[in-house]
């Protein structure tokens, strides 16, 4: 897939109280392939919704003229059931609390995504799911995800995110409950897996080292997305 | 796709609640098996135990009564039948064998009964299993579950069986003089006959009223030679002071009885079982309310709504099934207790069977559970993702 982003005139609502409350306002944005992106912004400011938005778990308000695409692929017009395909096809998404599921070993995790698709999982995936996991440095394969520290979950996480060779990967404050050393560990796995994968790659953080590893920078303020401020970055 | 992983995990997760779940759907599932195969054994034990009694002559009564008290061995008092009764059956003819019982006497909790030697053998078509048959008033013979051996002897004592049980000395303050030794065992024959000791009624008559009693008997068993002869004879002995039972025309009529009861334990049953199986269903919406998080997660990661549906699906409706086949088991495990217990209680032996109307009934409800099955499943994933994300 091609994994240019094209964004125009994306608004997105959200029911409050008896009215509606803007919560993105995007005219436009146009990212080549393969870009690092770094979003920040404050608390309530849409960070989270971008994502949702981003890999379609949700869609922006009905509009004219308004357009969500990845290349060739407009998410606005594609029905659910595919849009859930090629979200589990094209999207890697790791998240702050790793959403693992603790019952299930690194290694089965790392698998859920393909059983959506798969009755019976192909070799070839299981061989690429524990290579990923030596090279993040995960060897306890079988063991439960819930008794790995909060470092190895992530990396498990990502490993899980990057299983089917995405085009497009999305974190959502993926260092955020980390220690420093894990931190500084996870963000140089995130962004050389990024770079080797050629994922399009946007994170949405606070962590000043993991925005200076990326291509661009934005910041989100009511819904609004704006770019280039890295001295207010450096600010905060 | 294969939600079995992801099932895998949430079992792994919710293995308690699932398991006690299951096992209330079991307890609950369990009661219809169980009251239908034991309604079954029941009759086919009591069918069994009055194989050999086809037409009861006894005094004029409660025609229950005198099948209880001849064929079960309950202690029902029986009125005693006047002496000349046996030669006067005897004497109309059609019969191939007919053999005088009268009760009263017991050792331990043990009946004894008298007879003659047409009652142990069946007139001759039922061998003994060891010894010999009793030859004077000093022998008896056995049922197969007597523990008394060949050689052994005993004193019988007055009163019922259960006087017997209520008696703190086991009755030996109203023991007789007389003694009797075992020179024979009957074949088990699984009806309460096994738990009886046979003597010769010449033997009673001399121990009670001093010989006066002679002649008297409780009952007389007879088995006609054919069936025309069976109606002849019930009609001829149903006196102004006898009457002539078919014994499987008495067990017809407690069997309705028994059938009706078995229909109202089944309609308590069944309503129990659709409780169990409503609150499953229950069950199967909190869990899913419980699991937004999980579920929004799945879609996250790329999962279709077929795939929450049909993982919740499975979930609830795996959970139903292993609670039926559980039940099936529980309830054969239940009427097994029950039988043994009415066994040793009766001497009647129960077998217990699992049929396929227990079957298809169990997988009738099992059936219904993963048709309701399917509204959790779709309570599930008729959520849109982003209403998952806010639930979560």
């Amino acid at each position: 897939m091609n994994n240019e982003l094209h964004l125009r005139n994306i608004r997105y609502s959200v029911r409050d109280g008896n009215g509606t409350r803007r919560v993105l306002d995007i005219p436009e944005l146009d990212l080549p392939g393969g870009t690092l992106v770094g979003i920040y912004g404050d608390s309530g400011s849409g960070k989270t919704s971008l994502l949702n938005l981003l890999c379609g778990l949700i869609l922006p308000d009905v509009c004219h003229g308004c357009e969500l695409r990845w290349g060739e692929d407009d998410l606005i017009g594609m029905p659910e059931g595919r849009r859930d395909a090629w979200r589990g096809r094209h999207v890697g998404m790791i998240f702050q609390d790793f959403q693992l599921f603790p019952q299930l070993s690194a290694l089965e995790n790392v698998l859920l995504p393909a059983t959506f698709s798969h009755v019976r999982l192909p070799e070839d995936l299981r061989v690429r799911a524990r290579d990923l996991l030596r090279r993040l440095g995960i060897r306890r394969t079988d063991v439960p995800a819930g008794v790995f520290s909060r470092g190895e979950q992530q990396r498990v996480a990502m490993a899980r995110a990057v299983l089917f060779r995405p085009s497009v990967l999305l974190a959502d404050e993926p260092t955020a409950s980390l220690d420093r050393s894990n931190a500084q560990l996870v963000t140089d796995e995130l962004v050389d897996l990024a770079r080797s994968e050629g994922c399009t790659l946007l994170v949405v953080t606070h962590e000043q080292v993991l925005h200076g590893r990326m291509d661009r920078r934005f910041r989100l303020e009511r819904g609004r997305l704006l770019s280039g401020l890295d001295d207010d970055l450096k600010a905060k | 796709m294969n939600p079995f992983l992801f099932l895998r995990g949430e079992f792994r997760r919710s293995w308690g609640g699932a398991l006690a779940l299951a096992l209330v759907l079991a307890f609950a599932g369990s009661l219809s098996p169980a009251v239908s195969m034991m309604e079954r054994s029941i009759r086919s034990g009591m069918a069994r135990s009055a194989d050999a009694f086809d037409l009861l002559i006894g005094a004029k009564g409660s025609a229950v009564d005198l099948v209880l008290g001849t064929v079960y061995l309950q202690s029902e008092p029986l009125s005693l039948l006047p002496p000349e009764t046996l030669e006067e059956v005897k004497a109309h003819g059609g019969i191939r064998w007919a053999a005088p019982l009268a009760f009263g006497d017991r050792w331990r909790e043990y009946p004894i009964a008298g007879s003659s030697s047409e009652l142990v053998t069946l007139g001759s078509r039922r061998p003994l299993a060891s010894g010999r048959m009793f030859l004077n008033p000093g022998e008896a013979v056995v049922g197969a579950g007597v523990p008394l051996k060949e050689g052994d002897s005993f004193a019988p004592s007055h009163g019922s069986v259960a006087e017997a049980l209520l008696d703190e000395d086991g009755g030996s303050a109203r023991a007789h003089e007389h003694r009797f030794q075992v020179v024979g065992r009957m074949p088990a024959t699984g009806t309460p006959w096994d738990r009886a000791i046979v003597v010769p009624i010449e033997a009673l008559w001399s121990m009670h009223d001093g010989g006066r009693g002679e002649g008297r008997c409780s009952a007389v068993v007879v088995k006609p030679v054919t069936v025309a002869d069976a109606y002849r004879l019930r009609t001829a002995l149903n006196t102004d002071s006898t009457q002539a039972v078919f014994s499987g025309e008495v067990l017809t009529r407690l069997f309705v009885m028994l059938e009706e009861m078995h229909d109202v334990m089944l309609l308590l049953a069944s309503g129990a079982q659709a409780a169990a199986l409503a609150a499953a269903l229950v069950s199967g919406f909190f869990a899913v309310a419980m699991r937004v998080k999980a579920l929004a997660l799945l879609r996250a990661l790329g999962a279709s709504h077929g795939f929450l549906a049909l993982s919740v699906w499975l979930m609830v409706s795996g959970i139903l099934l292993a609670g039926c086949a559980l039940g099936l088991g529980l309830g054969w495990l239940m009427a097994s207790a029950a039988s043994s217990w009415i066994q040793a209680e009766t001497g009647v032996a129960l077998t217990v069977s699992l049929s396929a109307k227990e079957c298809l009934t169990a997988l009738g409800a099992a059936g219904c559970g993963c048709l309701a099955a399917f509204l959790p499943a779709w309570f599930a994933c008729r959520k849109t993702a982003g209403e998952l994300l806010r639930a979560a």
